[in-house]
């Protein structure tokens, strides 16, 4: 019995010094593999126009599926000011990039989106006074807003390109037509405020809107006691 | 039992119905003016011909009609309309679309309680303004519960939603693939029609109520007084199986806007959504939003342990 239990001591003990050996080992083969291997490397695709992304392949269990075609009524007829190079159409009226408070004009414009992290010019494209921009400054049409928010909204863009966000309009069979960003979402105060609800129904006959004294005494499946019983 | 009477009576040759029929067309007056009480809107005044009464009263199951009866039924339909609302009103009777199973589904996340796709349904599914009917509830509960007996159906419209503490939740019918409501028919005035929705032959309900007993989800609404609907706020665009106007004690609930939906159009209350939390399509296509939605979410049906299997999910992202 006892040579049993030296043996047993003697195996576990090489057992340990064998494992802290071969942690040993495993840190050293990480130290090699932080550092990158730059021929196995490869960049993240990059789209040479932002409307490429409309061609972009998602795998869904397994099963390869392109973005849906849709078409987004236009915003342009919709914008107050457009287009802009009405008034941003000569060097006087350059773009000032210094982050301030709009006081002459633009003056209804709070820039709530970002909290103080963008200007103007991150969305509004400088050369190009009637597009957007992308962060690559490629131009983006004010109709395709969608290109534009999925920069930083990736997820949702997703969601708003196969049907999961946003708002399908008029049919669910034939062509798609969907409701763009900007028709709900206020880009430069994009969370949508509450509001008074549609009047309330009228309380149906028989029913009470809160609950009666009966209720509020007794668990539902017991008997209301008599009047005039014992205890 | 009733499919059981139906072969006996054909067995026999002569149905019951037939021979009630051939009764019914040599009744007397007197038979005529107690039918005419059970006319929609306000039976005094109603001037419905002798013909027209005696064919509503004798009118057969929706189902068992040829496709003549279904027109002349049709007909009659709108001349009684014309009668009662003095409006052009079209019934339609459109089949369902071969390869189509219409599904819902909610973003919990995104409704916000402003109720505006009960008032869009009102308008659009010809429901009674006094009293009022109508197919969904939005439900108020406090955040961290769903505790759908405590819930608010009369949150007042005097104050913002969302409220800060709150989620909504609205309900309406959710066309389960295994409907409690038709199997507790007792008459069979209620089935599921093809598409999946589950449909209701307002002549042919008789006003037990029994399906709204066994409807685990608030979802059907008996007229117990004659609707009340004014002349301007009446959709002519009808359904015989969905909006088309109903009369005193019968059931009625939601329909998904088959009239509608039928043709491709979105839903009343899909369209009147200012959040997009609804979507709406086909489950038989594996491209359309609502599988997106039902694959890509986390999902959730009510009262799922009750195997009603309803086609209408919420989900929240």
């Amino acid at each position: 019995m006892k040579k049993l239990l030296k043996l047993l001591l003697i195996a576990s003990l090489i057992f340990m010094a064998g494992g802290l050996a071969w942690g040993q080992d495993e840190d050293e083969e990480q130290d090699n593999s932080i550092r990158s291997n730059p021929e196995n490397f490869e960049p993240a695709t990059q789209l040479e126009k932002p409307s490429d992304l409309l061609k972009s392949e998602h795998v869904f269990r397994q099963v390869l599926r392109t973005v849906p075609t849709f078409t987004v009524d236009p915003r342009e007829e919709e914008m107050d000011a457009y287009p802009c190079t009405d008034c941003h159409d000569n060097d006087e009226q350059m773009p000032n990039a210094e982050i301030r408070n709009l006081e002459e004009d633009h003056e209804s414009i709070q820039l709530v989106h970002g909290n103080g992290r963008f200007w103007c010019l991150t969305c509004h494209n400088e050369d190009d006074r009637d597009q957007l921009t992308s962060l690559k400054n490629q131009p983006i049409s004010f109709n395709e807003s969608y290109l534009l928010c999925g920069q930083c909204h990736f997820q949702r863009q997703k969601d708003f390109f196969y049907g999961g966000h946003g708002k399908r309009k008029g049919n669910w069979q034939g062509d798609r037509k969907l409701s763009t960003c900007t028709e709900c979402h206020n880009p430069h105060v994009p969370q949508i405020k509450g509001r008074n609800p549609v009047a309330q129904p009228k309380i149906r006959t028989g029913l009470s809107p809160t609950k009666t004294v009966h209720q509020v005494k007794y668990k539902p499946w017991e008997i209301k006691p008599k009047a005039g019983a014992a205890h | 039992m009733n499919k059981d009477t139906t072969l006996k009576e054909k067995k026999a040759g002569v149905s019951r119905r037939k021979a009630l029929k051939a009764f019914g067309l040599g009744a007397t007056v007197a038979a005529g003016a107690a039918v005419a009480s059970a006319t929609p809107g306000k039976p005094s005044k109603v001037d419905i011909s002798f013909d027209d009464q005696m064919g509503n009263y004798f009118q057969d199951h929706y189902k068992k009609m040829t496709k003549e009866e279904i027109k002349e039924a049709l007909a009659r339909l709108e001349r009684r309309y014309k009668a009662t609302y003095d409006v052009d009103i079209k019934v339609d009777n459109m089949p369902a679309q071969p390869g189509v199973l219409f599904g819902y589904a909610l973003n919990i996340s995104k409704c916000k309680g402003y109720r505006e796709c009960v008032k869009a349904c009102t308008e659009t599914n010809n429901q009674s303004r006094d009293p009022e009917i109508q197919f969904i509830r939005v439900l108020e509960m406090d955040k961290g519960s769903m505790n759908m007996e405590e819930a608010n159906h009369y949150f007042s419209d005097d104050e913002t939603v969302p409220k800060p503490d709150k989620w909504y939740l609205p309900i309406q019918c959710h066309q389960c693939e295994n409907p409690p409501c038709v199997k507790a028919c007792p008459v069979e005035a209620t089935w599921k029609e093809p598409d999946g929705i589950t449909v209701i032959d307002y002549n042919w309900c008789i006003g037990c109520r029994m399906c709204m007993n066994a409807c685990p989800y608030w979802a059907r609404r008996f007229n117990w007084k004659a609707p009340s609907l004014p002349k301007e706020d009446i959709n002519p665009v009808t359904h015989y199986l969905a909006n088309r106007p109903r009369e005193k004690g019968v059931v009625e609930k939601c329909f998904f806007c088959l009239q509608k939906t039928r043709k491709g159009e979105m839903p009343a209350c899909q369209e009147a959504c200012p959040t997009g939390a609804r979507v709406f399509g086909n489950l038989l296509d594996p491209n359309s939003e609502i599988r997106y939605v039902l694959e890509h979410k986390n999902i959730f049906r009510l009262k799922e342990d009750l195997q009603t299997e309803p086609k209408f999910w919420y989900y929240s992202d």
